[in-house]
């Protein structure tokens, strides 16, 4: 039982690190429109052409 | 001449009297005494920067937060022109709108006041589509005094008398009869045929509600001095890279190729569309190398592609890297008013409260403005743009600075909403003008000292006129 608590927290924080925390350290958001895209990148977002 | 104070000589043969030898108290003398006019000039500060003197420009403030009002101006011989960063400019066509004169009044003198101010008599824009213009500053390093100092000293025509408040004017009928004035321990009043107050943004509104105050007959009916009081909101609106070959390969010689900020504004058809305010912004012509390298670092990361197709160039001089600095109108509001505090100076005037409230509609118009052009330089590939996330909060966007003053006795015809008539006369009053950017019926992008001086020269053509008539 133990040990399925412990898995299930490693996958958890697994998940976590591997989702959650580049976006907190890179802070990357993007958003796609039609022609372009907005990344945001520290505090300024970016107006950036698809093929950039 | 000079003289350090006022003393007990007569002075009834000046025939104009300007109270204030900033820009444009020291233009309308220049100017009346090319035409054989004598003028005085009253000045409260010293010959230069005086903490004693810089005291009486404290003031509170209330609202929204806004730079110590007793730093952004200097009371001294020259004025302001003392500390102002040189940036020269007339406003734009549009931005006369709602004037009671407009661009073409003031277009003949955009030559002299190019002399007076030591710069180039070259405005140029190029056209980069339907909502931007690239525009041209010219930059001044006159400070008034140190220009015209000697000038004075020498001249027959012009008397200026340092360390003299005007404290109020007197009269009845329309007409001012003197202007009481104090200096140490004497108080005079001061005949003369007319009275110009130039005595920058904040003070002409002060010194005209305290006259209201101490002569509530003065000025007929209801006039709103102090009030439409205006900023110059100064921002960083973002940072971004433009590859200005790129522009110059598209409109090839109309590029405006010269060493100084790369700067655009706004056309009619932007504010008119969007229904914006007027706004302009640059990138300054030196940046910080690692503020170089960490825009790069971002975009290699964030657009690898692009990234390598500028990074070569990036101490190039084709590539304009760094902030996106903002200057925008602000429009007239009935509530930014400057009023008079209960406090009083060591000469009994009441001293200065500004109430000032940011325009929600400028920070829009900085957030349309930045989002249009960072489009314009992408679809275009003149560059690319990085927009400052705060300004898409405008409650939480803070003007780095406000060091330009405008409105208070807004030039206007309609009695209930300006002070002065097209001529710059306080509507009513026969004999009394009112000199400086308190005049601005709205604001605009450029900073105001030039349309400052453009009116101050008119202003002397109206006096002799009137003179001469």
């Amino acid at each position: 039982m133990n040990i399925k608590i412990k898995r299930r927290n490693f996958f958890k924080k697994f998940l976590f690190s591997l989702l959650v925390i580049p976006i907190f350290k890179f802070n990357f958001f993007s958003s796609n429109t039609k022609n372009f895209k907005l990344i945001k990148k520290n505090n300024l977002i970016w107006y950036l052409n698809n093929n950039d | 001449m000079i003289l350090d104070k006022l003393d007990d000589r007569n002075l009834e043969e000046f025939p104009v009297v300007i109270f204030g030898s900033g820009p444009a108290g020291i233009t309308t003398a220049l100017e009346l005494e090319k035409n054989n006019i004598k003028s005085l000039i009253i000045e409260a500060g010293e010959e230069s920067y005086s903490e004693n003197s810089q005291k009486f420009y404290e003031g509170q403030t209330h609202g929204d937060p806004i730079n110590d009002l007793s730093a952004s101006r200097l009371r001294q011989f020259g004025g302001t022109s003392g500390h102002w960063g040189g940036w020269a400019k007339p406003m734009a066509e549009y931005n006369f709108k709602n004037w009671p004169f407009n661009f073409d009044d003031l277009e003949p003198y955009i030559k002299k006041t190019s002399k007076i101010l030591n710069v180039k008599n070259q405005f140029r824009k190029l056209s980069l589509n339907e909502y931007f213009d690239q525009i041209e500053f010219q930059y001044s390093n006159v400070k008034f005094a140190n220009k015209f100092g000697n000038f004075i000293k020498n001249s027959d025509k012009i008397l200026l008398i340092l360390n003299t408040q005007l404290s109020h004017f007197i009269g009845k009928n329309k007409k001012i009869d003197y202007a009481e004035c104090i200096s140490g321990n004497l108080k005079k009043k001061i005949s003369s045929k007319y009275f110009v107050l130039a005595c920058g943004g904040i003070e002409n509104s002060r010194l005209l509600l305290w006259t209201k105050e101490k002569n509530p007959s003065l000025f007929s009916g209801y006039l709103p001095i102090g009030e439409y009081w205006m900023n110059h909101p100064w921002i960083l609106g973002g940072a971004g890279l433009i590859n200005k070959d790129k522009i110059k390969k598209k409109f090839q010689n109309n590029f405006l190729e010269y060493d100084g900020p790369l700067h655009f504004a706004v056309k009619k058809k932007f504010i008119d569309d969007k229904n914006n305010l007027s706004a302009a912004l640059y990138m300054s012509p030196n940046e910080d190398k690692k503020f170089y390298k960490e825009i790069i670092k971002d975009i290699l990361c964030i657009a690898p592609k692009y990234g390598k197709e500028i990074a070569g160039k990036v101490f190039g001089k084709s590539l304009k890297c760094g902030n996106i600095f903002m200057h925008l109108e602000e429009e007239p509001n009935i509530n930014n008013k400057i009023s008079l505090d209960q406090k009083k100076d060591k000469f009994g005037i009441p001293t200065v409260e500004l109430f000032y409230k940011k325009s929600k509609k400028s920070l829009r118009t900085a957030k349309d403005v930045l989002e249009e052009f960072a489009n314009l330089c992408r679809k275009e590939n003149f560059g690319r743009i990085a927009i400052d996330k705060k300004i898409f909060n405008l409650e939480e966007f803070i003007s780095m600075g406000a060091w330009h003053h405008m409105g208070g006795t807004r030039a206007g015809t309609n009695i209930k909403d300006s002070v002065v008539d097209k001529n710059l006369k306080i509507h009513d009053i026969d004999n009394i003008y009112v000199n400086g950017s308190s005049n601005f019926t709205t604001g605009g992008y450029s900073n105001p000292t030039f349309t400052i001086i453009q009116l101050a020269i008119r202003l002397s053509e109206k006096i002799k006129e009137r003179l001469y008539s």
